[in-house]
């Protein structure tokens, strides 16, 4: 008898938790929709760039070198709506696109180069470089990203180191900012191997790197010239780029990241940093929200993909003594094939691109073209999480119930960090488990303040907040977030 | 005397065969006489006597003249110089007093059992001690999985042949040669360095090298003494987890499952054989101090600490490979701890390091169990040489006859014999040696009755008759027989492998049937086999056949080096009457049109032959550009006709059936054109470009109506070339590093497949033929005078600029960029023609010339001709049509420039490529 009852007890849980996979994918229906392209069939869309151009139409670039102009990007249901036109062919592993005066810029592996349709057949015949100013080993990891055109007016090519893991020629392990009229300056030393390049709502540029040397996890990194990311594989270079000064003291491996950016004033370490295997495995595509609002409550928050998981992050950014930091938390998941590019458009349509060759993904399709739109219902999500000098203040998207958030037992903290080392990657490393002392919530029941008895410089904070629920008694769709603490703030 | 007086065996047991114990004392085993001169074999006694009196080394104490040496061919005595460092003193002692009972089979005679009992025993004795003061026998630990690899090695890479399989049923043939008690001879390394080259100390090659790597050697010698009993003391502690991890355990906070002392840091005393862990302990002593670096390789995870510090960590679950780390030691006793586990499936592990006095090593055999290793106690075995008597050993390794057949040399100089015996032409039948009832004091070579009477016979007969004549036939079965091709190799239908050894002849690939494990035959090998490549496979043997696992050895050129002649004066085959010269075509085109048929739009030979190491799609024949290295041309015609009629129940197919071809649209059906156009594609060996279809499904770029450009990394045009092939099917590719063109060629464009699948790595050679790579450097150069060399460098470093391209009509590109003040726009036309395309290219200036004279380089070459009408030929392959200034060719510099003049700031030339 006792034996029966055991096994209808396991068989209920195993269906229950079938049903809360599925509910949790359900879940995500409710408020984004993920509405594939149909691309043709003789087309090998493994998509590296995506552009809006003025002529309302998205350009869209591969690996393979080529470019193709999708038009009616807005249509309601783009896999039938939707048309391809080839634009250009033949370019090399073609990573970023934006437009510019009637130009459209794209990021070649080799060059950026600008290209526009003379004779309007609607297919691009003149193509000039516009900037050449790296060299290439013929090494398929010396890759080269582009960002659109910042607010002086310059694109930004972060650029993979050889292997990944060293610089054996001109600049590999940087990143250089080109002008439309093809000035190229190195401006930030330590890349090691990018995923995507975006600003965030600042104007500012963010990329992501991924877990390898000198980084113990992927993570997004912030690019403000004249500094230092981590990987001191390429700062060989200092000698050809007199504009940043003389090479930063080298990072001591085995170290930590916040102890070594006490010590090299160049370093910046990662934003934030995204735990391997818990957010993903290859960090991709960079993304700010700005749609003011038509992609639903984190209108100027950043997005970021993971090509591994084929999941979409969203980050949440503070200035905490001078540098950004802040948090990541898991948020939209099941592209279709590994998420590489991430294009927000201001009508609230978030365009994704995936590719998975070389690379494998969770999404089982070989590339894939999306756009995912918001519903207009607001899941109950953590919204901002900020730090404070003896833990956390955290926002809702929804008022909170008050016996629930006001309790500390709704709450589960951890941390550690990784070792900041010249070897392949890191374990999680120097754990700790905080106490909530307190958890007290603001009159408007939109906010949270979490009192804890040891905050970690330096470190993830990993919060479950799974006893949390809404006013109306709803459970947060993801309550989990991961805050990088490099540094804490005074106030 | 030699200063090296102790010899030892340091807590080495060997367990001595006593003669009480001995295996029955067995006759002299000759595997090709037993083969095929046994008693019962009809065969001819005079070439048995002749084996039997060669391999005996009979006129190593009987003289006989130059003439009855060379035919009987003797086979040398092992050298003995060193032997001390080879063999036990102790086996040593037991051969020497009981030969034909301690090793079976042995060729060597008993020299004294015509002695008492005790001077025997006085006899051997000293001359155990000569022997053994000549070296050290060296032991080494255990190592079980190399024993493995060894067992696996053993069975596959030829010793099976032989020596007989040492596993299962043990095959029972009269043609195995026994390999004796090894564990009592040999220590590991001695038997190591004997695998790895047995013609360094036995240089008739009758045991022949296989060339085995070090490790591979080793492997097998660890196998081979797996039974040895090293009673080398333990030298770490472990603790083993029975729990599956993923990362490295907190070991502090687990509890061992067991513990225990162990040899080294040995997965092996794992009770499982995966998802485990280890943790192991000792001390490693440090005699310099200085900087220490250590490896530790493992699948899955490891960490290595030294005084509780963390030095290496390989963590994780991964394959096999190896982390390193540094760490300063001073001089003195570390405790050591090594960590591992699996998390599943392979394991291994290994250990190593390198100090500031000597190069990387194994680990294990610098730590102990004990911070104060116990010092070596002497016990019974240790073997102590007594200078004396090894004095008196010397003298009586002259005058006994040991000198008489083995070389040996003490202080670099040859032992002389002193002993004296009666020359091969006096013997009288039945004494001596040969006596069946009383040997005196003559050697005992145990001689079967059989043998007895054969050598008899033939003594009788050679001693009447004198040398017999021998025809080239003859002398190759006589060569075959005593070296032992025929236990893998049959010629004239004689010899082949046994029947009962079949088994263990194996191939990567069981689809290939017999001809993918089974050694070739040697029926016309002479005429097959190019005279160098013969001479090589006999000198230093060969791995053509990577799918065989048989190896074909080294038997040294010495020893079988005559069989190149013999085979090639009775196989060499006619001279063909045409050549490739008779097609009348260039060989560029030539060689395309061999490639062609290579490819996997004609004949499709790369569907089952590996082609410069890219596999093939079907069983993986041998490498096709090793082809015209291996063969005579002769033979590849008549081979590729026939392939049935030379290897009856081969898997290639006749694509010429009768000597007719089936591509009558190919030189108009002209088979000797066709196979000689394949054999000069094929003769650029690994530099032959790549056939059509090649490697994994390719996916190729084909020009329809409009140029399309493929900008990768190709190969020959650098990182940012920039393929374009147009329509009518001429091709280029454009160095926009440099900014030349760098390749032109005919036919198909380019295969995508290398980057577009994968991760696309490295460079990728054009799909099509009549490949033609340009010089490296700038197209053009202001130069001072006309005797200023062309530079190589990057025409980036030179101040050019590259500007991009326009499409024009059908989307042909034209190439834009910048030499100082200078526009260059260069723009290339393809025109179709018969079925070589050319090309016609286009290029206008303008702007400021610079400062110094102008020049554009239309050519390079080692021969450059002016063929009149503006015409030139370039090294008898390209032919170029040149207009737009001043054609100069500089002989000394190799080149061909064109002295470019601006009218109005502008100026063009149009040059025209034929190949």
């Amino acid at each position: 008898m006792k034996f029966l009852t055991y096994t209808i007890a396991s068989v209920s849980f195993l269906f229950l938790s079938v049903v809360s996979v599925m509910a949790q994918d359900e879940q995500q229906q409710e408020y984004y929709t993920i509405k594939p392209f149909e691309i043709p069939e003789d087309v090998v869309l493994e998509v590296g760039g995506l552009e809006l151009t003025d002529s309302g139409k998205l350009a869209v670039s591969s690996r393979r070198g080529d470019i193709y102009l999708v038009s009616d990007p807005f249509s309601k249901d783009p896999a039938t709506e939707s048309k391809f036109q080839v634009y250009a062919k033949g370019l090399h592993e073609v990573l970023g696109l934006a437009q510019k005066d009637g130009w459209l810029y794209a990021t070649q592996r080799c060059e950026v180069t600008r290209m526009k349709d003379v004779d309007g057949d609607g297919r691009a015949d003149i193509f000039d470089t516009v900037s050449d100013g790296w060299e290439i080993n013929g090494d398929y990891h010396e890759y080269a990203f582009g960002s659109k055109f910042d607010k002086d007016g310059n694109m930004w090519v972060p650029l993979c180191l050889t292997g990944s893991f060293s610089s054996q020629v001109p600049f590999r392990g940087w990143c250089l900012r080109v002008s439309a009229d093809g000035k190229m300056t190195p401006t930030v030393s330590g890349v090691r191997s990018p995923g995507g390049i975006g600003m965030n709502q600042d104007g500012e540029m963010f990329y992501t790197d991924n877990q390898g040397p000198w980084n113990g996890t992927s993570g997004l990194k912030h690019l403000k010239p004249g500094h230092f990311v981590g990987h001191p594989g390429g700062n060989h270079w200092y000698d050809l780029a007199k504009n940043m000064g003389p090479a930063p003291q080298e990072p001591e491996s085995g170290s930590r990241f916040h102890i070594e950016a006490k010590k090299i004033k160049e370093y910046m370490p990662a934003a934030v940093l995204f735990p391997y295997n818990k957010m993903g495995k290859s960090a991709s595509g960079v993304e700010w929200d700005r749609s003011k609002g038509k992609f639903g409550p984190f209108q100027g928050q950043m997005l970021v993909g993971d090509q591994s998981h084929s999941t979409i992050m969203r980050i949440y950014l503070e200035k905490v003594k001078g540098r950004y930091q802040g948090v990541c938390f898991p948020f939209l998941k099941g592209i279709g094939s590994g998420t590489l590019p991430l294009l927000m458009s201001d009508q609230g349509g978030l365009f994704v691109g995936g590719t998975n060759r070389g690379w494998g993904s969770s999404g089982r399709k070989p590339y894939s073209l999306e756009r995912i739109d918001w519903t207009g219902k607001v899941p109950f999500e953590i919204h901002e999480m900020h730090a404070k000098p003896d833990g956390f203040e955290l926002t809702f998207t929804k008022p909170v119930d008050p016996s629930t958030a006001g309790d500390p037992k709704s709450y589960q903290l951890g941390t550690y960090t990784y070792i900041y080392q010249s070897s392949y990657g890191s374990p999680e490393v120097d754990h700790t488990e905080p106490k909530v002392l307190k958890a007290i919530v603001s009159e408007d029941r939109l906010s949270v303040r979490l009192v804890i008895d040891s905050i970690q410089e330096g470190h993830v904070h990993e919060l479950t907040s799974s006893g949390v629920t809404s006013a109306n008694g709803e459970s947060l769709w993801h309550d989990l977030a991961y805050y990088t603490m490099n540094q804490i703030p005074d106030e | 005397m030699t200063s090296r007086l102790r010899s030892s065996c340091v807590l080495v047991t060997c367990l001595l065969v006593s003669s009480a114990i001995a295996a029955e004392k067995s006759h002299p085993v000759i595997p090709g006489f037993e083969r095929f001169h046994a008693e019962g074999v009809d065969s001819s006694v005079l070439e048995a006597g002749q084996i039997l009196l060669g391999e005996l080394n009979c006129t190593a104490c009987h003289k006989a003249d130059q003439a009855m040496v060379d035919y009987l061919s003797p086979k040398s005595a092992p050298v003995l110089t060193e032997v001390g460092d080879r063999a036990r003193p102790e086996w040593i002692r037991s051969y020497l007093t009981d030969t034909h009972a301690t090793k079976a089979g042995t060729t060597m005679p008993s020299l004294f059992n015509h002695l008492t009992d005790f001077n025997k025993k006085e006899t051997v004795n000293a001359l155990v001690h000569f022997l053994a003061s000549t070296g050290n026998v060296h032991d080494v630990r255990k190592k079980m999985q190399a024993a493995e690899q060894g067992k696996k090695l053993f069975h596959q890479v030829g010793c099976v042949a032989c020596h007989g399989p040492q596993e299962g049923s043990k095959l029972n043939l009269a043609t195995t040669k026994p390999l004796g008690n090894l564990t009592t001879k040999y220590s590991v390394p001695a038997l190591a360095e004997f695998i790895s080259n047995p013609l360094a100390v036995r240089h008739s090659g009758r045991m022949p090298s296989l060339n085995l790597k070090a490790e591979d050697a080793e492997a097998i010698a660890q196998y081979l003494l797996k039974d040895l009993d090293v009673n080398l003391p333990s030298n770490v502690t472990y603790e083993f987890y029975d729990q599956k991890f993923d990362e490295l355990p907190d070991f502090s906070k687990l509890k061992p499952k067991a513990t225990g002392e162990a040899l080294g840091f040995d997965l092996a005393i794992s009770p499982r054989k995966s998802a485990f862990a280890l943790r192991f302990h000792g001390f490693l002593k440090i005699e310099k101090a200085g900087e220490y670096r250590f490896f530790i390789g493992s699948d899955d995870g490891s960490r290595l600490l030294i005084d509780g510090n963390q030095v290496v960590i390989n963590g994780g679950i991964h394959p096999f490979g190896f982390k390193d780390g540094k760490v300063q030691l001073d001089k003195g006793v570390h405790p050591l701890t090594l960590e591992y586990f699996d998390g599943g499936g392979q394991i291994e592990l290994k250990v190593e390091f390198q100090g500031p006095n000597f190069k990387r090593r194994d680990l294990i055999d610098y730590v102990s169990i004990e911070k104060e290793p116990v010092v070596e106690k002497k016990g019974p075995s240790v073997f102590v040489v007594d200078s004396q008597l090894a004095a008196q050993g010397q003298k009586l390794f002259q005058s006994t006859g040991c000198a008489s057949c083995h070389q040996m040399k003490i202080e670099d100089k040859l032992i002389q014999s002193i002993s004296t015996a009666k020359p091969l032409a006096q013997i009288e039948g039945n004494t001596g040696c040969l006596s069946a009832t009383d040997l005196g004091k003559a050697p005992d070579y145990s001689l079967s009755e059989h043998q007895r009477s054969v050598i008899g016979t033939t003594l009788n007969a050679l001693q009447r008759k004198g040398v017999p004549s021998q025809s080239t036939k003859q002398s190759i079965q006589h060569t075959m027989t005593v070296a032992n091709c025929y236990a893998c190799h049959q010629r004239d239908e004689i010899g082949g492998v046994e029947q009962q050894r079949n088994d263990f002849f194996l191939s990567t690939q069981k689809e290939m049937g017999d001809e993918g494990r089974i050694p070739p035959h040697l029926d016309g090998v002479g005429g097959k086999l190019t005279e160098k490549w013969l001479k090589q496979i006999m000198d230093k043997g060969a791995k053509d056949r990577p799918y065989m696992h048989t190896q074909m050895p080294s038997f040294g050129a010495n020893n079988v080096g005559h069989l190149v002649e013999k085979f090639r004066e009775l196989d060499l085959l006619e001279p063909l009457a045409t050549n490739a010269n008779d097609i009348g075509e260039s060989v560029g085109r030539i060689k395309s049109v061999g490639r062609h048929m290579v490819g996997d739009k004609v004949f499709g030979c790369i569907k089952c032959h590996t082609f410069n190491g890219v596999k093939s799609t079907g069983v993986q024949g041998i490498d096709m550009t090793l082809m015209t290295k291996r063969l005579n041309r002769e033979f590849f015609h008549a081979y590729i006709i026939n392939p049935q009629g030379y290897r009856p129940g081969t898997r290639m197919p006749t694509a010429w059936p009768n000597g007719k071809s089936v591509m009558k649209s190919i030189f108009d059906g002209n088979t000797n054109y066709q196979l000689d156009a394949i054999w000069t594609f094929l003769n650029d060996g690994t530099k032959a470009s790549a056939p059509i279809g090649l490697g994994s499904k390719p996916i190729e770029l084909i020009a329809y109506d409009e140029a399309i450009m493929y900008r990768n990394f190709i190969q020959g045009a650098g990182p940012r070339a920039i393929g374009v092939g147009y329509p009518e099917k001429g091709n280029i590719a454009f160095d926009a590093n440099d900014m030349r063109i760098a390749l032109i060629w005919q036919g198909s464009f380019m295969d995508a497949s290398r980057h577009w699948i994968g991760r696309g790595q490295g460079f990728q050679p054009p799909l099509g033929d009549n490949v033609l790579e340009f010089a490296k450097g700038p197209s053009f150069l202001n130069l001072d005078s006309l005797t200023g060399d062309w530079p190589e460098t990057s025409s980036k470093e030179l101040g050019y600029k590259f500007l991009g391209y326009h499409l024009g009509e059908q989307r042909r590109p034209t190439f834009r960029y910048q030499y100082n003040a200078l526009m260059i726009e260069d723009h290339t036309q393809a025109v179709k023609e018969d079925g070589f395309p050319t090309l016609t290219r286009t290029i206008t200036l303008s702007g400021k010339p610079g400062q110094t004279d102008l020049y554009y380089r239309a050519a390079t070459g080692d021969s450059i001709e002016d063929a009149g009408n503006g015409w030139f030929v370039i090294d008898k392959n390209l032919r170029i049509h040149i207009t737009g200034g001043e054609a100069i060719i500089r002989k000394d510099k190799k080149d061909l420039l064109i002295s470019v003049k601006l009218n109005n700031g502008s100026a063009k030339i149009v040059q025209q490529y034929v190949w």
